[in-house]
């Protein structure tokens, strides 16, 4: 199961399970992103290369209109992910 | 757990069900729970998006014993890659330069402790090897 929630203007909540079968969700809600966004990972707990592909197009997108991605409340797991992935490097992770 | 997939992505749910339930049974840490399902999901996402040929079904094996996890994917009758010898992902690249290319193997085999690909009777076997990071709660 995976979902994605819009709550304040420029910030999405994820949850669930982020595989390769679910990633065009999230893809099409960040191609409607034209500002810096907000992505909660507070319930979010599990990301594989998939989700990381995403992410990472959505980010170089952005960045070229000076815009970021900023990610909070990212859990131990998923941080290690991010770290092996040099992704520490090209996000925002508060 | 020992089984034979559709060789499709829509069979990572069926698998992700199976690794649930072999996660549990086997009391892993979520740690290493997180790290079996990973890994498993890039080796069976690679095999259907990359590797040419092969028959209709992929075998999925994966098993603990002495705290050593063993996760095994032989793709049948399919052509040789070997794995071993690609490019590691250069993860000091600024975002410009960065692409998603590879990035799957290069988690898994930090991650584990080994990752082998070997190519057998026409037979694509790739084995990845973790020692359990983390107690059980027995």
């Amino acid at each position: 199961m995976f979902e994605i929630t819009f709550t304040d203007p420029g910030t999405i909540g994820l949850s669930g399970r982020l595989d390769a079968n679910q990633v065009q969700k999230l893809r099409e809600a960040l191609d409607r992103a034209t500002g810096t966004v907000t992505i909660d990972f507070t319930e979010l707990q599990y990301i594989s290369s998939a989700g990381l592909g995403v992410l990472l197009a959505a980010q170089k997108r952005l960045s070229a209109g000076g815009h970021t991605i900023r990610i909070v409340n990212m859990n131990n797991h998923i941080r290690d992910i991010f770290k092996i992935a040099g992704f520490d490097f090209i996000f925002d992770i508060v | 757990m020992k089984r034979m997939f559709a060789r499709e992505s829509e069979s990572l749910d069926t698998i992700f069900e199976e690794l649930d339930r072999f996660s549990e049974t086997n009391r892993l840490g979520e740690r290493d729970a997180y790290f079996t399902h990973l890994a498993v999901e890039e080796l069976f996402t690679n095999t259907v998006r990359h590797a040419p040929g092969g028959t209709g079904e992929v075998l999925l094996e994966v098993a603990v014993s002495d705290g050593l996890l063993t996760i095994r994917l032989t793709d049948f009758e399919t052509e040789p890659f070997n794995g071993n010898t690609a490019v590691s992902v250069d993860t000091t690249l600024p975002l410009s330069e960065r692409n998603p290319g590879g990035l799957g193997i290069h988690l898994v085999r930090n991650l584990a402790d080994d990752l082998v690909y070997e190519y057998v009777g026409g037979n694509l076997v790739v084995t990845v090897t973790k020692h359990l990071e983390e107690e059980t709660d027995v």
